[in-house]
């Protein structure tokens, strides 16, 4: 099925949830947002992911 | 004079500042940590705004790698390997002489944070390490001040001012943990950064530096997250973690006396080490000691040694940065054998 991540069509297994899809793409400390709505990590990581869903994931920043 | 025509007129017009808020802006002490990317544009903002004390912490030099996004350091500063702090006291001296600005030449620890923060209104997160800004955050949770965190890698860059009360989040909060495990997180040296991207980072943290500063209502409660890559801008709520050990009052880093470290140097292909007890080296004695082993200089901040095979860049405190070393064991080695542990 395809989701929206970060914007881009994106291709994911039927089934797919949270965690996995932040493991796919290495995401540790981040924030998240599923259609709009701000998830806490832990929350959003439970929950299977529907198709054309809206994923906007941002890594939290180390540089300066 | 006209307020249009004074030093400060555009910012006494603007109705968030005024005439008021500029007399406060001249009796306020801001700490910046690290002049990175981020610092030293920091920096130069609240120089010209007319923040009335800028302390500058840093304790490195200038590196021809850097000049791409460090905006205020010329070729001729890397050439020299000029202490960071030094150049941008100057330089800030320069642009404006009616501010005291003062430079520390060392990296905040645990032990030194209180001297380096407790007498400052307001602190400027621009490290480049999250030990760095865990270590800011516990201080500023004991200190109860407010401060400003910036982080930027690639594109990407996030801003959120953290708060001193109780119902306040805190950086603990956001991040989660403390156990970074290396290579976890991505840096600007693997993924890159742009001078836009620190650029725009530090225009949003003194924005809000001098929100603090003249007590406005407007200061954001929220993480701004950006990328101007993918053009994206977005906002987050950082909850407060019932479970964290700094509103707690438990702490990690700060108060904690400072171990001898030895740590890799972002993007220098360099090693730095800090030793437990920073003293205050005698350059003379020193270069006495290792001018038959090799070519040694030195000015009043930094002496450097090179055999042609070890170079040393020696600092007043005893910390040293062993070049051209990416081994611990190496460079602590190279420290015991010409400087001694």
């Amino acid at each position: 099925m395809i989701v929206l991540h970060n914007g881009e069509e994106t291709e994911v297994p039927e089934g797919t949830t949270g965690k996995q899809f932040l493991q796919k793409f290495g995401y540790r400390r981040a924030m998240v947002k599923l259609n709009g709505e701000q998830l806490q990590v832990i929350t959003f990581s439970k929950m299977t992911l529907n198709e054309g869903d809206e994923i906007t994931v941002k890594r939290i920043s180390g540089g300066g | 004079m006209s307020v249009q025509s004074s030093r400060y007129g555009r910012q006494e017009i603007f109705y968030g500042i005024g005439p008021e808020g500029q007399e406060k802006l001249k009796k306020a002490r801001v700490a910046i940590i690290e002049m990175s990317a981020i610092g030293t544009a920091v920096a130069n903002n609240l120089a010209r705004a007319g923040v009335g004390f800028i302390r500058l912490i840093d304790g490195d030099y200038v590196d021809i790698s850097e000049l791409q996004r460090q905006s205020l350091f010329t070729e001729e500063d890397a050439r020299n390997e000029r202490v960071k702090a030094v150049i941008l006291k100057e330089y800030l001296g320069s642009v404006n002489s009616e501010i005291e600005v003062e430079d520390r030449i060392t990296i905040l620890d645990g032990s030194n944070a209180d001297s380096l923060l407790s007498d400052v209104d307001v602190v400027v997160d621009a490290s480049d390490s999250f030990e760095t800004r865990l270590l800011i955050n516990e201080a500023c949770h004991a200190l109860k001040k407010p401060w400003v965190y910036g982080g930027a890698l690639a594109a990407s860059g996030m801003v959120k001012v953290f708060l001193p009360g109780e119902e306040e989040p805190c950086f603990r909060c956001f991040i989660g943990d403390e156990e970074f495990i290396p290579g976890e997180t991505p840096t600007c040296a693997t993924e890159g950064v742009l001078c836009s991207t620190v650029s725009m980072i530090a225009a949003l943290q003194c924005a809000e530096v001098l929100k603090l500063l003249t007590d406005a209502d407007s200061v954001r409660s929220d993480l701004i997250s950006f990328d101007l890559w993918d053009n994206s801008f977005d906002t987050f709520t950082v909850e407060k973690d019932p479970e964290c050990p700094v509103c707690r009052g438990e702490y990690s880093f700060y108060g904690k006396a400072s171990k001898a470290q030895t740590v890799s140097m972002c993007g220098k292909d360099s090693m730095q080490i800090v030793p437990s007890n920073e003293g205050e080296i005698d350059f003379e004695k020193y270069a006495e000691k290792l001018k038959n082993r090799g070519k040694v200089k030195y000015t009043k901040y930094t002496l450097d040694f090179d055999d042609g095979d070890v170079e040393i860049k020696l600092f007043k405190t005893g910390r040293a940065i062993i070049k051209h070393v990416s081994d611990e064991k190496r460079a602590r080695a190279v420290y015991a054998e010409y400087i001694g542990l």
